[in-house]
This record gives C-alpha cells, sequence and structure tokens, in this order.
C-alpha cells in the first residue's frame, strides 16, 4: 500500500513539476487570463490558430495572425512536427511585456503592452508581435518535438509525453532566442545590451561556469540569471550551429527527445546531459563550452581593439551597485536621483553630485524619476496590482528634503489610479506635469499634462493614429518644446521634438538605431540621448537648430540614460561594467564631442491594423477543453487514468481521474473542476475505497497589491469516510487489523462509514514591508470549520490559526528572524478532525505543516486542542551555485538556522507539559532537472526531557516550520 | 478594590460611580484640572458613601516645577503633597487608604511615600501603615519602527508601631517589559512580593482571557503575543446638504481591525510547611498577628494559564463593536461581544 501511494506521488508530483514549470506565470493564483468581466472574447481561426481576443485587439489578432502562420511554417519545416492547431490568447492584463506557452494543452498566451519592450527586447523588429509570438511558438513546436519510443507512447497517452520539457534551459529559452533571431531577424541575441554584456565578459575573462547556465535557481550575481539563460543561450545555440552544422540542433533534438526514461532526469536520474551532447555533436559538453568562449572571444577580441583604437571616452564611476541601476536624473539643486534593483534591494535613491550621501528615499518598485523644479519633490512610476488579476504603472510622489549631510524622504503618495502612466516630466514651472499613457490595448501612448494644483489632466497628443510607443521624454527648459523617444511600427525607435502643447513632430533622428531617453541640455541647444548606433549604446547629441548630430561618449562596454547637471558643468548617465550598471559622471564639454553623420532612413507609414480576412466567432470555450493527455495512474487497489485539461482563458481548468478498484469491483474516480470567471470556484467530486466526497470552494479576493494580500475562502464537503479509523482511535483500528492478521482496510469494510458535512471559511492576510536594511513581513490565516457528523446528527468546531511574523535583519543580509505561532482547537472528539503534536518527519513535510516541534519523535501528544510556537533564526553558510557537470542536480546556497520549538496537544492543555525543543538545521536549495528548485534540510534538535538529540533530515516544502 | 467609571483620562470632570464595602454605593467627581499658572496642579475629588454616610475625598497640589540636571538628563522636582481618604490604593489588595501622600520626581523615576492607614477588607484596620513606592518608565524608538518600553513599580511598606518605629513589612516589585514593531506586539510582565505583614490579600492576581479563575501567588509572570492587522477601511458618505459649515462630516470613517493573541501567565504561591503545635495541631498563620516571617525552605506551587484568541473590531467613526473568539487551555471555547 505504501509503495503504491509513493508511486502515486511520484507520478503526480512528476506531473505536477512539469506542469506548473511549463505554465508560467500566468496561472499562479488560478487566474484567469480574463482580467476584466466586462470584455467580450471572439475567436479568429486560421489554418494552424485559434486567434483568441478581447475588445480592441482585433486589429493585433489580424496583425498576428500572419505573423504566426509564417512562423509556424518555419518551424514545422525546421522541426519536422508541430501541432495540429496552436490556441492563441491576445490579453492586456500586465503593464509589461510578457508571454507564456502550455505544451500540455497547445496553447500560447500573449500579452500585449509595449510597457518595457525598449529596456529588455530588441525593438528593430516590425511590430511587438514579431518577438512574442515567434518565440512562444518556438516552444510550442519544440516541446512537442518526440522521437523513438516517445512518438508511440506521444500517439497513446497525448501531451504528457514531452520529453524536450527535460533539457538544459538555454536549449530551450536560448534556443527560442535564437530560432526567433533565424526567423525574424532581430532578437535579443543581437541586441546591443546581449553584445556589450558578452563583450564585457571577454574584455574582464569572466564567463559564467558550465553549471551556472544549465538551470533555474536563486542567482544573486550580476548577470542575471534570465540574461543567461535567454540571451547567452542563444549565442550559445548560436555556435553549436556555426560549429556544428545547420542541422546540429535538430540532431540534438532527435536524441534529446527520444531517448527513453528522459523524464526521470526531473528527478536527477536517468541519461544524462553529457550523453545527449556527445551523441549528438560528437564532443563532451566541457569541449563545448570551451571552444564556445575561444569562439566569443573571436567575435569580441576585434570588436574591443576597435573601440579602444578609436579613443576610449567614458565617466567616472558615481556609484557601486551593479544590476539594474537606472534612470539617473539631476535636480536643480544638484542632487542625483536614480533607481536601483538586485536581490538583495530595490528602490528610489537620491544622492549628491558626486555620489555622497546616496541615500534609499522609496523603497520597493520605482522607476523613472523626475524632480520637479524646485527640487523638493520626485514623481516617479511603480507597477501595482490594480486588482488580483490586472498591474497597471501608475505615478507616485514623495517630498525631499535636504540637510547639510542628510537626504530625507516624505512617504509615497499616489497621483494615478490604473492610469497606465509612465515617463513623467516636470514642466519648468513645476504647475504642469508631463507622461506617457498607454491609450489601447495595442500597447499605443498618449502624451498627457496634469495640472499639479487641481489634478486635471489633459490629452497633449494622442500616438494612437501611428501605432506609436513613447519611450521616455523630457521638457525644455523654456517650456516650450517636449523631446521623445517614440516607437514606430517597422522597428524604428526615434528621438523626436514637439511644440509642448501638441502638434507635429520633428524628428532628430530617423533610422533603425534604438535612440532612447532625450533629455534637454541646460541651455535647451541639445537634445542628448543614447543610441546603439553601431550596436554599442553611447551617448549621442543633437544640435535642435542645425540637426548637427555628435557622439559624447565612445563606451568599451555602452552609455544609456543622459543626464545633464543644472549649471552644464557635467552629465551623468548608466554606464556598465561586469557587476551590472551604475552612474557615471563626466565633464559636460560639447566642444571635445565627436561630430558624427547619422544613417537616416525613413519610416514606413501605418495605416493601422488590418480589418480584413480570416472569419471571426464569439469565444466559445467548450469544445477548447477537450482532454490532450493521459495519464496511467495507480490506485489504492486498482488502476486508472487521469486527464487534465483547460480552457485557453484558464476560466474552466479540470482533472478527472477514473479507474478501476480490482478488490472491491467497483469504479473509482476523482474530479476537479476550477472556474475562474468571476470568483475562483473548484468543485470536487471522487469516490474511492476510503472516501467519497462532494465539494465546492470559491474563493474572494479582498485585497492585492504588492505589500499587502487578503483573501476570503468558503467552502463545503460532504464526506463519507470509509477509512479504518473512522470511529475511533486509529491505533486501536490497526492494532486490531494486526492482531486478526488481516488488513486493516478489509476490516473497516465492515464497519458503517463515518459521513460528514463540514462548512468552512479561510481568512487569509499577508503583508510585508520592506526597505533598503530592514524587512517584516506577516501572514496570518484563520481557518474555522463547522462540521456535521451525518450519522449522529452532532455538530462540531473546529479552528486553525498560522501566524507568521518575519523579520530581515539589517545587519547583514540574507539573515532573518521569523516567529511562526499554530493553535488548533476543536469540539470533537473524532481523531480525524483533531491534532498530533510531534517532530518533524517527511509525512509531516508533504502534509504541508502540522504541529512540529523539532527534537522530538512523531505523535507524542494528540487531542482536540494543539499549540506550536517557534522561534528560529536564519544565515547564510555558504554561496555555493554549483552542479556536477551536466547533470541535471545544481546545489545553489546553503543556509543555517537555529531554533527553539515548543509547543503542546490535548484534549485540555496543561502548560506546565508543555514540549520544548532546540536545535540547528542546514538548509540546501538545490534545482533538480534543471527547472525545479527544492529545499533539503538537515537538522538535529534536542527536546528537553529527551534522552537524546534527534536528527532529521526534510524537504522543505512550503508549510513545513 | 474600588473602581471609578473611566470615561477618558483628558475629561477635566470626570463622574465616580462605585460600590465599597465600606462605603456601599458611592457617588462623586473627580477631576483633572491643568495646572493653573502653568505651575500649580491641583488635584481634588470629593464623593459621597450613601451606606456610611460619609464623604470621600482627594485634595492636593502638584507645583510642576523642577530642576533639570544637565549632566544626567534628568529632571528633579514637581513635588506634590495631597491628604487623601479615597477609594484607590496602589497596594496589593488594599480598597483604599486615608492619610497623607507626597510625591517627587526623579528623573523617569516618581517617589510617592504615603503615611496613613488602608482600607484592608479585614484586617489591621486601626494600625497606622507607611509606605515608599517608586515608579519608572522608559520606551525607546529604535530604527526601523521598533518601540521598546520598560516599566517598573518597587512598593516598600510597614507596619508603624505606637512609637512610630517599623513593624512588620510588606514588598512588592513589579515590571513589565515590551516590544513592538507595526502591529506586532510582544510583552513580559513579571513580579514579586513578601508580605511579613501579613496583610490579607495583599498578593498578586493575575490570568489570561477565557480562563475560569484568576491565578494568585506571591510571584508571577504574563507574556502576551499580539498581532494587529487593519482589514478594511473606508469613508462612507453623508448626505450632507451643501451649505451647511464645514465642521460637519461628510463622511464617517469605518474601520475593520482583525487581531491575534498569545497569552500565557503563571503564578507562584509559597506553601509553608505545616509547623506542629504542642497540642498536635497545625498552627494558624491568621492567628498571629503580624503573621510568620517566610520560611526560606518554604516551596513553590505553580499555577499556569494559557488562551489564544481570534478577535474583529468593527468600528464606526468613534462607536466600536469587538467580537473575540477565546479558546483557553481547557478547551472550552467562548465568544465576547463587547460594545
Amino acid at each position: 500500500m505504501a509503495q503504491r501511494r509513493i508511486g502515486l506521488a511520484c507520478l503526480l508530483a512528476l506531473v505536477s513539476i512539469t506542469t506548473l514549470s511549463l505554465m508560467g506565470t500566468a496561472q499562479i493564483g488560478g487566474t484567469s487570463l480574463n482580467y476584466d468581466a466586462d470584455l467580450t472574447w471572439r475567436t479568429l481561426t486560421t489554418e494552424h490558430f485559434r486567434i483568441h481576443f478581447h475588445d480592441g485587439l482585433e486589429g493585433v489578432a489580424r496583425d498576428v495572425a500572419p505573423i504566426a502562420e509564417d512562423a509556424y511554417a518555419r518551424l514545422r519545416d525546421q522541426f519536422g512536427e508541430a501541432p495540429a492547431t496552436i490556441d492563441l490568447v491576445l490579453t492586456d492584463p500586465y503593464d509589461f511585456v510578457n508571454g507564456f506557452a502550455n505544451p500540455l494543452s497547445d496553447q500560447v498566451a500573449i500579452f500585449t503592452s509595449h510597457r518595457d519592450l525598449s529596456e529588455n527586447f530588441n525593438v528593430r523588429t516590425d511590430a511587438w508581435w514579431d518577438t512574442i509570438v515567434t518565440h512562444e511558438l518556438v516552444h510550442s513546436v519544440d516541446l512537442r518535438q518526440t522521437r523513438g519510443i516517445h512518438d508511440l507512447l506521444e500517439r497513446v497517452f497525448g501531451n504528457i509525453i514531452i520529453p524536450n520539457a527535460v533539457k538544459p534551459i538555454p536549449f530551450l529559452e536560448g534556443l527560442a532566442v535564437y530560432e526567433k533571431h533565424k526567423i525574424v531577424g532581430e532578437s535579443r541575441l543581437n541586441d546591443s545590451r546581449t553584445r556589450m554584456m558578452i563583450r564585457q565578459m571577454v574584455l574582464e575573462n569572466d564567463f559564467p561556469t558550465w553549471d551556472e547556465i544549465l538551470g533555474f535557481y536563486e542567482r544573486n550575481e550580476w548577470p542575471s540569471l534570465g540574461l543567461l539563460l535567454y540571451n547567452y543561450g542563444a549565442w550559445l545555440m548560436g555556435y553549436i550551429e556555426q560549429a556544428h552544422g545547420p542541422d546540429a540542433l535538430g540532431r540534438f533534438t532527435d536524441v534529446n527527445a527520444g531517448k527513453p526514461l528522459q523524464i526521470l532526469a526531473l528527478f536527477g536520474f536517468g541519461p544524462q546531459f553529457n550523453e545527449i551532447i556527445e551523441e549528438a555533436l560528437g564532443v563532451s559538453p566541457e569541449t563545448l563550452y570551451a571552444k564556445f568562449k575561444d569562439w566569443l572571444r573571436g567575435q569580441f577580441v576585434p570588436e574591443i581593439d576597435a573601440i579602444r583604437e578609436s579613443g576610449v571616452r567614458t565617466g567616472r564611476g558615481l556609484t557601486d551597485h551593479g544590476f539594474r541601476t537606472d534612470d539617473p536624473t539631476w535636480s536643480s539643486h544638484g542632487l542625483i536621483a536614480y533607481t536601483h534593483s538586485s536581490p538583495s534591494r530595490g528602490g528610489l535613491r537620491v544622492m549628491g553630485p558626486n555620489g555622497e550621501a546616496n541615500t534609499e528615499v522609496v523603497s520597493g518598485s520605482a522607476s523613472e524619476p523626475a524632480w520637479s523644479p524646485d527640487g523638493g519633490t520626485l514623481v516617479y512610476a511603480k507597477l501595482e496590482n490594480v486588482n488580483r488579476q490586472s498591474i497597471r504603472s501608475d505615478l507616485y510622489q514623495v517630498r525631499i528634503q535636504t540637510s547639510s549631510a542628510e537626504i530625507t524622504a516624505s512617504d509615497p503618495t499616489r497621483l494615478t489610479h490604473g492610469e497606465r502612466a509612465i515617463s513623467p516630466a516636470f514642466a519648468p514651472d513645476g504647475e504642469t506635469l508631463y507622461y506617457a499613457k498607454q491609450v489601447n490595448h495595442a500597447g499605443h501612448s498618449a502624451l498627457m499634462a496634469r495640472d499639479m494644483a487641481t489634478g486635471d489632466v489633459r490629452m497633449v497628443r494622442d500616438f494612437a493614429d501611428m501605432g506609436a510607443v513613447i519611450q521616455s521624454l523630457s521638457v525644455s527648459p523654456d517650456g516650450e518644446r517636449i523631446a521623445l523617444a517614440l516607437w514606430r511600427p517597422g522597428g524604428y525607435q526615434d528621438v523626436y521634438t514637439m511644440p509642448a502643447d501638441g502638434g507635429e513632430l520633428t524628428a532628430l533622428t530617423q533610422n533603425r538605431a534604438e535612440d532612447r531617453d532625450p533629455v534637454w541640455s541646460p541651455d535647451g541647444q541639445f537634445v542628448i540621448f543614447s543610441s546603439d548606433l553601431d550596436r554599442r549604446d553611447n551617448i549621442y547629441a543633437v544640435d535642435v537648430d542645425s540637426g548637427e548630430a555628435i557622439r559624447v561618449t565612445n563606451a568599451l562596454s555602452g552609455a544609456f540614460a543622459p543626464t545633464a547637471a543644472p549649471g552644464s558643468e557635467a552629465l551623468a548617465y548608466l554606464g556598465y561594467d561586469g557587476d551590472g550598471y551604475d552612474v557615471y559622471r563626466l565633464p559636460y564639454q560639447p566642444g571635445q564631442w565627436t561630430p558624427v553623420e547619422l544613417p537616416e532612413r525613413e519610416v514606413p507609414s501605418w495605416d493601422g491594423y488590418p480589418t480584413g480576412n480570416g472569419d471571426v466567432q464569439p469565444y466559445n470555450p467548450i469544445p477548447l477543453m477537450l482532454p490532450k493527455l493521459w495519464i496511467p495512474t495507480p490506485l489504492a487497489g486498482g488502476f486508472g487514468i487521469t486527464t487534465l485539461g483547460n480552457d485557453p482563458l484558464l476560466e474552466h481548468i479540470y482533472s478527472l481521474t477514473a479507474g478501476w478498484d480490482f478488490e472491491r469491483q467497483q469504479p473509482t474516480y476523482s474530479l476537479s473542476y476550477q472556474h475562474n470567471s468571476f470568483l475562483p470556484l473548484t468543485v470536487t467530486a471522487s469516490d474511492s475505497r476510503s472516501r467519497m466526497s462532494v465539494g465546492v470552494d470559491v474563493t474572494v479576493p479582498l485585497e492585492a497589491s504588492s505589500v499587502r494580500d487578503q483573501n476570503l475562502s468558503l467552502g463545503y464537503e460532504r464526506l463519507v469516510d470509509r477509512s479504518p479509523a473512522n470511529d475511533g482511535d486509529e491505533a486501536e483500528a490497526d492494532s486490531a487489523a494486526d492482531e486478526s492478521g488481516e488488513a486493516g482496510e478489509t476490516e473497516s469494510q465492515d464497519e458503517p462509514p463515518r459521513i460528514t458535512a463540514t462548512l468552512s471559511g479561510r481568512y487569509a492576510f499577508s503583508a510585508s514591508q520592506q526597505t533598503e536594511r530592514f524587512g517584516h513581513s506577516t501572514n496570518v490565516t484563520v481557518t474555522g470549520e463547522l462540521i456535521n457528523v451525518e450519522t449522529t446528527g452532532e455538530w462540531h468546531q473546529r479552528l486553525v490559526l498560522d501566524w507568521r511574523e518575519g523579520v530581515r535583519l539589517p545587519f547583514v543580509a540574507a539573515h532573518r528572524v521569523a516567529l511562526d505561532v499554530r493553535g488548533g482547537w476543536t469540539d470533537s472528539p473524532h481523531p480525524a478532525e483533531g491534532f498530533t503534536l510531534g517532530g518533524p518527519t517527511l509525512e509531516n513535510a508533504a502534509m504541508g505543516g502540522g504541529f512540529a516541534v523539532r527534537g522530538f519523535g512523531p505523535n507524542v501528544a494528540e487531542g482536540q486542542q494543539a499549540v506550536v510556537a517557534s522561534l528560529q533564526y536564519d544565515f547564510p553558510l555558504f554561496d555555493v551555485k554549483r552542479g556536477v557537470q551536466s547533470w541535471p542536480v545544481f546545489v545553489d546556497d546553503v543556509g543555517g538556522a537555529f531554533f527553539v520549538d515548543a509547543g503542546m496537544a490535548g484534549d485540555t492543555l496543561n502548560p506546565k507539559d508543555v514540549r520544548i525543543g532546540y536545535g540547528a538545521e542546514v538548509r540546501v536549495a538545490v534545482t533538480l532537472g534543471y527547472r525545479s528548485t527544492l529545499t533539503l534540510v538537515g537538522g538535529i534538535g534536542q527536546g528537553l526531557g529527551e534522552d537524546r538529540p534527534r536528527p532529521y533530515v526534510d524537504l522543505g516544502l512550503p508549510g513545513l516550520f | 478594590m474600588a473602581a471609578t467609571a473611566d470615561l477618558g483620562q483628558a475629561q477635566p470632570v470626570r463622574p465616580v460611580y462605585t460600590t465599597t464595602s465600606k462605603d456601599g454605593r458611592l457617588v462623586g467627581l473627580d477631576t483633572n484640572i491643568p495646572a493653573i499658572n502653568g505651575l500649580w496642579k491641583p488635584r481634588a475629588a470629593l464623593a459621597y458613601g450613601f451606606d456610611s454616610g460619609r464623604f470621600r475625598y482627594q485634595a492636593g497640589l502638584q507645583l510642576t516645577t523642577g530642576i533639570s540636571l544637565p549632566i544626567l538628563d534628568q529632571r528633579i522636582g514637581d513635588p506634590s503633597v495631597a491628604i487623601v481618604d479615597w477609594p484607590s490604593s496602589p497596594i496589593l489588595g488594599r480598597e483604599g487608604q486615608s492619610g497623607v501622600e507626597v510625591g517627587l520626581g526623579l528623573g523617569e523615576t516618581r517617589a510617592t511615600g504615603f503615611y496613613g492607614s488602608l482600607w484592608g477588607r479585614d484586617d489591621h484596620p486601626d494600625r497606622q501603615v507607611g509606605y515608599l513606592r517608586l515608579d519608572s518608565g522608559t520606551s525607546f524608538d529604535l530604527p526601523y519602527g521598533v518601540r521598546a518600553h520598560s516599566n517598573s513599580v518597587m512598593t516598600f511598606g510597614a507596619l508603624l508601631e505606637d512609637d512610630m518605629a517599623l513593624g512588620r513589612t510588606f514588598q512588592s516589585n513589579t515590571g513589565s517589559v515590551g516590544l513592538s514593531l507595526g502591529g506586532f506586539n510582544a510583552s513580559l510582565d513579571y513580579g514579586s512580593l513578601t508580605n511579613t505583614a501579613d496583610l490579607a490579600g495583599f498578593e498578586f492576581t493575575t490570568g489570561v482571557p477565557g480562563l475560569g479563575g484568576p491565578l494568585t501567588g506571591e510571584r508571577y509572570w504574563r507574556f502576551n503575543l499580539r498581532r494587529t492587522f487593519d482589514m478594511y477601511e473606508t469613508a462612507i458618505p453623508l448626505p450632507i446638504p451643501e451649505g451647511l459649515p464645514g465642521t460637519i462630516p461628510r463622511e464617517l470613517p469605518l474601520t475593520l481591525r482583525g487581531d491575534i493573541g498569545v497569552h500565557v501567565a503563571n503564578a507562584d504561591q509559597r506553601v509553608e510547611p505545616e509547623a506542629e503545635t504542642p497540642d498536635g495541631s497545625s498552627e494558624d498563620s491568621e492567628s498571629q498577628q503580624f503573621g510568620p516571617s517566610p520560611d526560606p525552605n518554604a516551596e513553590w506551587a505553580s499555577e499556569m494559564g494559557f488562551s489564544w484568541s481570534a478577535s474583529v473590531t468593527l468600528r464606526v467613526d468613534g462607536f466600536s463593536v469587538r467580537a473575540e473568539l477565546i479558546i483557553p487551555q481547557d478547551g472550552s471555547a467562548e465568544v465576547n461581544v463587547n460594545f
């Protein structure tokens, strides 16, 4: 019996890991892609796609259709096979760009905002859809590749056979970026920032190790993991094709997708990646990676030499944060505001003109700060939940005060609510705040002006008619004109000026380079901006009157986001080195800048999205939910089949297990259905040898933001409990079974089942407050149940409280103290509703919590009440980050903890009987199968009154302590 | 012990409406008058006991000035004197006190001396008593919003012989320390006493919410963990016609606040070894006028109490209703609703 359970657990874990990993972030929390219940959804059908879109996105859908079909044809030709039909969802819940693919149901979701297109992607593509649709389709096609035995298995079991899901992540994400580059001609592969990152690696001869680029883990070094897996990985894919032939990646797929038992690599077993590389490419991974680095040197050393020969001109560093430092802006008082985010902290910071008095003034998400002309106010953009399903960018302001050597800030106040506002910039009089706003679901922008005194907002100019997206803007010193970087269809992001009250655009640049972050020189003569004119980012300036262009910097790495000091004595900008981005300063000397000739290229006209072609029907989820996979499922005493599915909008999600109990000669089933269109509603029904239940659960989100979250869940379940412990003490039942020599389950079949109907309510509250050096978080969950025992007519109550306070200490990063309190009470004498106190076991961990006192054995006390409290101090031990060659096992950081636990349980509690344990443990984060991170815990606890310390090992699953 | 109707410390005049064993129903007024000329702060209260037919009073004056000692960064002064015959006393188990009270501030400590009689429930009604009480408290605003506080009270008293010599003594020491961060609070109260004066009822009384009876003893501690969190906050617009003065509120603030707590308390009672009398019976310590001296070999009997609770408070403007579920150690659960 235990083995069957373990087998079932392994199978479900395997399916869960694969499914959760592949379905992406959009399903976290069970939220629907239909973020607004008022939206009407329709479907555009093409030869290989059903494109589902809501109001305001039909034009985009018609634009996407040929892009998707073209990419599909290319990918099918290249990979050899592709899903017959792919469901592609266009939706607009977030103010950042993203998308995901789900190979289990052949679905792709595309988020249509262009909010940070210029930050993280290559703007030279004709449309954002080129980039994201092609990327996700590579996943859809690549992950469905099967070879050999897997072909047969796929015919039997459907989409659950996805051997290509198990391979190092660069062979997934890097492959998508590389294939996208081959199809579209542009991608992050040849983006100037990616080239800069690799050029810097070559320059410093500091490459990531082979094991560092294979899978997901918590990386706290620059370059970020995403840059390594996607961008750097794309270069690796490119090298493989160049060095081993244009069919090399195809050979890799043939081997990888044909290896039997490949899925076992998720658990660290099965065919190893070394063998697959050697079989497909004829070299060992070590040789492959060494030659790849040599190839990179060959690519970039000549470029580095050329830059040096042309004369490097950069400034001196003012900050030393690394990672994502961004958006420096100089105030009229000489202070520099900028943003910074790294794994350990993030926020808006202010410093003196030479880097002194560097102070975090806002903690958390913040971008694009803008000073008021009097230097007393900073307005910035911040992403925040509008509701549970959507995240929007809004403007906030904070008052800044300076004394002799100290910079202080007020609490932030919010200026806009759900307005999708970015890029604030004050007019010189301080009375008007200009900003960009996303005005439609296709991501297009308008320039807005807000009267700071009255709060009235007017639209200065709408750029939707030209399909344009504002990247950044700046107001001229005389307040008459506005400079802005504008992305336009066709892949043109250029710098323009226009009258501050609207009117015609005047192009300062007109080419395929990524021109961004324009600012005015204090005298209004120049518009200064950054451009990747020669695929290297540098600061440029254009004389507004003459149109002459000059290059300000010539960096070995890159230079971005310029800002001029109020007295024209200096420029500050973003520079880059091997640790990431930082703020630099260089003298403002136009006479020494280098005149350059900017290429000119006419921007193709854009007449709006196509309106014809393709059949559009109302969205109908039912036929889209048919099962596409079948999972053999061992059951207690029998065998069954599990399937799961969802509609493309994730409004309907279900799983069904149906089977036969050979011992009982009865069918058995388990059904779960989740409906997400209004509130997350889940209906469950199951019938097995041990239990039959029907239930319904609804979750009401009360509040959702980046710092607070509240929700209330209400549920009902009717349970027929046929387990041996249904009428009393489980131990007695087991004992009786042992004495009779028969299985307890067989014995129990003579007992009348216990039938209960339970009404439950669960309230969950969480809040967190993080500053640069301190963090405090609270999680409270209260669960109450009203239980009616139908067989006796009794009513019982049950209450469970979970309370956790966590503090990140200010002394050293990653040191934390946590207090956990958990209480349980019931007036039911039945063990099934009671509570058990005991030390941690694997079973407790799998149950996701319990009343654990480390240092004691399991089940040391039980009864109608239980209370435990735990005080724990966590600290980092070693920063390991090492894998074993190409094995799918990667060891991340190692941490330690000291703890004291106290708890008691019983029908009545006597505080004198409290059990106290103390000890220490070591935690190791391990990534298995390149994508699933677990925390392995090993510890030793000493219970007071116990003879000896008690060691334990556990999986650090959520909710254990 | 007497209790007064607490309608807020800031009110200049507060009604007194209570019951004492001496006076039966007691009705009157207490005052909280600001310092006159910023210097003289009066203390005055008067109440009438219907059963005793007596007036109870407090009358005194505090000079709100003192000397600052820059070196110590402390202030000494604020002397006060009062005559009291009033149904309250800081001495454990006393219902009230009659006598003269003087006070002096010593930095963050305030010393209070008293001479007179204590209203016990039974004992030594005519014995004169003197005591000295030292109250001190301080709080710290630590970085990152952490706030800590500590308080301590030491009381030393004695029964006075006819020649004003000190007789048997009584002494108590109590303290509390606490830490708060946002809505999180942790606090520990503790105390110990000696009672060679054998004052009946001179003992600590503590407990936890939901516990059937109090815990009493000569030593105690009580530990509370509490977390409050704002669940909902809004303002209900009121249909106030335009043109009315702006002082009339246009909306009604409404808040819903959650609260969870864990409470543990312990009291230790000294168990004196039984002393055999010549006739073989146990000696009744109560029969001794001043009581026995504490036996250093005595053992302690402890009682502990434990409970946890969760509550929701709805506040509309100044009105609030609180529903609290308390689960004490005996497994019973009770719901209290307070307005």
